[in-house]
């Protein structure tokens, strides 16, 4: 722990003192300093980009449409949290018992009561064809057996087929019947005099109420009265007590949109010089290979910044996202991070030979990139080689830093592992695709 | 509109030889799926297992030893940090653990007592609400699985709180569940004929729509039109060349996925093969559509990756169902056919049900591929006439 502080401190004391020092150097020689970069060769570069930039109607669509709606459609239409899921329901009981025990259902927003059967062959035929993604027999004898305090048996049949949602299923079912049953046993023991007294009663719903129900929440349990010898278990969800499920997917849409636009974006720039026949004018400028790649990288990393400002303008507007972390933190790691995929779509321009190329390209190289980052499903639910694999996907610890910025407000101190290692990828990447482009030639 | 059939076959041979001349183009036809088939199908799964837990253990008695291990005992948790200077907090904040347990001091003592109940903390990182909920509920699993534990006569904990044991009471209600179609929940049942249909939309309609722009770029279709060939026999010939070739594409993976994934035929397999059949149509005719419309080549890549490929992706309940969807675009989902194929492929590798649960899908992909093929030839004729 020493050990972690006493980094970000000296993180973040370079980091300030850098900060200063630039302030003080741009004050002091402020005049000097813009007239070299305003001659430089750099500069020169710098403005023909932008201005071929803003003469490519395609690229600047391509920039700018997808993070407004694609987040906005992603952001709406995938949703994690399980709904209405169709129950189908077989009741030989009849009785107040079971109806009490149905009620169940009603409390949670994860189930829907779809249908009531006569019998079980019309509820299992329902459930073959899709209908229905549960169906619950109770037995006749189910309100008989509570009366006398034997054991009963519910069946609850789930359609397997979608695994996910047919564990999810069963898990918030065995949930609300494990609720129900302490509710029972609570309630026998008071009516035979053992055990709760009045006052465990109370401070059990207060407990209760400390942790309060939310309606997005699909199972707010309410189980009511403990008995003793009993664990309280007292959840907090952290980070995002409402449970919404969008703000996963609209943190982890964001890293792989400005992964997808900043690859594809360069790949293009380069490719067009090539198939224009001007990359060789460039090179022959007395420009550095160097400078001439960076004067590219400069205008796309200021339309990605932008790209990321829309994108939690959307996130902020259309999914109340909480933006809890230091906005110049994100920002920061996020110019480090375009630089990884810029310099990946650098590397795929120099080895083709026309745009159509490099697009075919980038989408066998996008499409593991993305899946492999944890930006749409859990990286926990993967196969361990798969998690083994995705350590080497540098998307996965630009998602981690978005989620950690905007979700849990975390900084520099928490997030220094993934800034390194993005650092890294940067440097090396960087590094290659200027050496690749400087070579494509020869 | 008369049909003339040896002129659909010889632009079936002139689309098969100009894209055998094409090597690199075919190798990504008939191999990338391959490729994209493993990746998608072994790395989309939201079933949560093995979650990174960290406990603090304020007690350190027997107890909470006993309720660590129970957490331990399923495979649920994977237990990353233990003992009583746990930091939860950070490690949440880090990332390190997906949930932190805090049991307070007093835990033990708690539980002995009659007139008290022991509580414990969980705080649950809830970036990710899906798995949020899931940890919650696996907990409170986990603590009723030690609760009962410690009830149940003749478990080895009960003498930890023997002065206290009452003797039990019966659970009432117990739950029987069956899982039909797939006991063993596995994903990959469920993910790889979802994969398998994904991974079939992206390429036919790719390099239809690829070859259908370069006759325009290359201004090979005034060709077209100075000859006596109809609109629907030009439109017939290159989508049956295509259709050719995602056939042969949907052959190579059905052979990997039964390789790698082990799906096998759950029963009937004529109405996936009547399905296949027409959903390639379907999306054949769609990349032909889409060639037609755009400008050049690179801007029909970007169209076909819009709406082939991340539409098929997110709207046809591949990952999540698409009940999910909320209903004021949930008519996406209709327009989409791979949500019908889907169904389809499911129905065929787990399923089983065969045509009464299908014949649906099979009706919604057969409308499906006229409306694209009336569209794309509509689009033809039109640009016969500006010319």
């Amino acid at each position: 722990m020493e050990f972690d502080t006493g980094i970000s401190r000296v993180v973040k004391l370079i980091f300030l003192s850098g900060m200063a020092q630039i302030a003080e150097d741009a004050g002091r020689n402020m005049r000097t300093f813009c007239d070299r970069i305003l001659g430089s060769r750099f500069w020169a570069l710098f403005r023909k980009e932008v201005s071929q930039i803003l003469h490519n109607r395609q690229l600047l669509i391509q920039i700018l449409i997808p993070p407004t709606l694609l987040l906005l459609l992603f952001g709406s239409a995938l949703n994690p949290t399980f709904k209405d899921l169709r129950v189908g329901i077989t009741d030989y009981s009849h009785s107040r018992a079971s109806r009490e025990f149905l009620e169940l259902l009603s409390q949670t927003s994860a189930f829907d009561i779809a249908q009531y059967y006569a019998n079980e062959q019309d509820m299992t035929a329902d459930l073959a064809k899709g209908n229905l993604t549960v169906g619950i027999t109770i037995p006749s004898e189910f309100d008989r057996d509570l009366a006398r305090q034997r054991p009963t048996q519910v069946q609850a049949l789930f359609d397997a087929v979608d695994a996910n949602t047919a564990s999810i299923a069963s898990g918030y079912l065995s949930q609300l019947v494990g609720d129900y049953n302490s509710r029972r046993l609570a309630s026998n023991q008071r009516h035979q005099g053992t055990g709760i007294t009045a006052t465990n009663g109370i401070s059990s719903t207060t407990n209760n109420s400390s942790n309060p129900s939310n309606p997005s929440n699909p199972i707010s349990g309410a189980n009511a009265t403990l008995q003793r010898n009993q664990v309280q278990l007292v959840a907090t969800i952290l980070y995002n007590p409402g449970l919404e499920g969008s703000w996963f997917i609209v943190t982890g849409t964001t890293g792989i949109l400005l992964t997808t636009i900043g690859l594809q974006a360069a790949a293009s720039l380069v490719v067009r010089e090539k198939e224009a026949g001007t990359i060789e004018q460039l090179l022959m400028t007395p420009a550095s290979n160097t400078e001439v790649i960076l004067a590219k990288i400069a205008p796309l990393l200021v339309l990605l910044t932008f790209d990321a400002a829309i994108a939690l303008m959307v996130g902020k507007i259309a999914f109340s996202l909480p933006i809890r972390g230091n906005l110049l933190v994100f920002f920061s790691i996020s110019v480090l991070y375009f630089l990884v995929g810029i310099s990946i779509g650098i590397m795929i321009a120099c080895y083709v030979k026309s745009e159509q190329q490099a697009q075919l390209i980038s989408f066998f190289i996008s499409p593991p990139i993305i899946l492999l980052s944890g930006g749409s499903s859990p990286i926990s639910s993967m196969p361990t080689y798969m998690q083994w694999l995705s350590y080497c996907d540098p998307l996965r610890y630009y998602i981690e830093v978005c989620r950690g910025v905007i979700l849990k407000g975390v900084g520099f101190a928490e997030l220094w592992s993934q800034v390194l290692i993005l650092l890294v990828f940067a440097i090396v990447l960087l590094a290659l695709s200027i050496r690749r482009f400087r070579n494509q030639l020869t | 509109m008369a049909i003339r059939s040896k002129r659909i076959i010889a632009q079936i041979i002139k689309e098969l030889t100009q894209l055998g001349r094409d090597r690199l183009t075919l190798l990504m036809a008939l191999g990338l799926p391959l490729v994209l088939l493993l990746v998608f199908g072994f790395s989309t799964s939201l079933a949560v297992n093995r979650i990174n837990i960290a406990i603090q253990d304020l007690d350190s008695t027997r107890i909470s030893r006993e309720y660590i291990a129970t957490f331990e005992r399923t495979n649920k948790f994977k237990l990353v940090a233990q003992g009583s200077t746990v930091n939860v907090p950070r490690l949440l904040d880090t990332g390190q653990a997906a949930a932190g347990v805090i049991i307070p001091p007093e835990f033990a003592r708690d539980l002995r007592r009659p007139e008290r109940e022991a509580q414990v903390q969980v705080l649950v990182d809830g970036t990710d609400a899906n798995t949020a909920n899931l940890v919650r509920a696996y907990a409170r699993a986990t603590t009723n699985a030690f609760t009962e534990n410690l009830r149940s006569p003749g478990s080895s904990t009960t003498n930890l709180i023997a002065e206290n044991s009452r003797p039990s009471s019966a659970t009432p209600v117990t739950l029987q569940t069956r899982l039909w179609y797939n006991p063993g929940l596995e994903t990959l049942q469920y993910i790889g004929p979802g994969a398998l249909a994904i991974t079939v939309t992206l390429f036919p309609a790719l390099l239809a729509g690829l070859a259908t722009a370069k006759e325009r770029e290359q201004n090979t279709i005034t060709q077209i039109y100075a000859s006596s060939m109809t609109g629907a026999e030009y439109l017939l010939g290159k989508a049956a060349a295509f259709w050719l070739v995602g056939m042969a594409e949907v052959l190579f993976t059905n052979v990997e996925s039964w390789g790698f994934f082990g799906l096998w035929f759950a029963g009937d397999p004529i109405p996936l093969i009547i399905g296949s059949a027409l959903y390639i149509a379907c999306v054949v005719l769609w990349g032909i559509f889409m060639g037609a419309n755009a400008a050049t080549q690179s801007a029909v890549i970007q169209f076909v990756s819009l709406t082939a490929f991340l539409l098929s992706m997110q709207f046809s309940g591949y990952i999540y169902p698409i009940s999910n969807i909320p209903i004021y675009i949930r008519w996406i989902s209709a327009l989409v056919p791979a949500s019908y194929y889907i169904l389809l492929t499911r129905d065929a590798y787990v399923r089983g049900v065969g045509w009464i649960g299908v014949w649906s899908s099979i009706l919604a992909l057969a409308a499906l591929s006229s409306l694209f093929f009336f569209l794309a030839w509509r689009k033809l004729r039109k640009m016969q006439v500006e010319i």
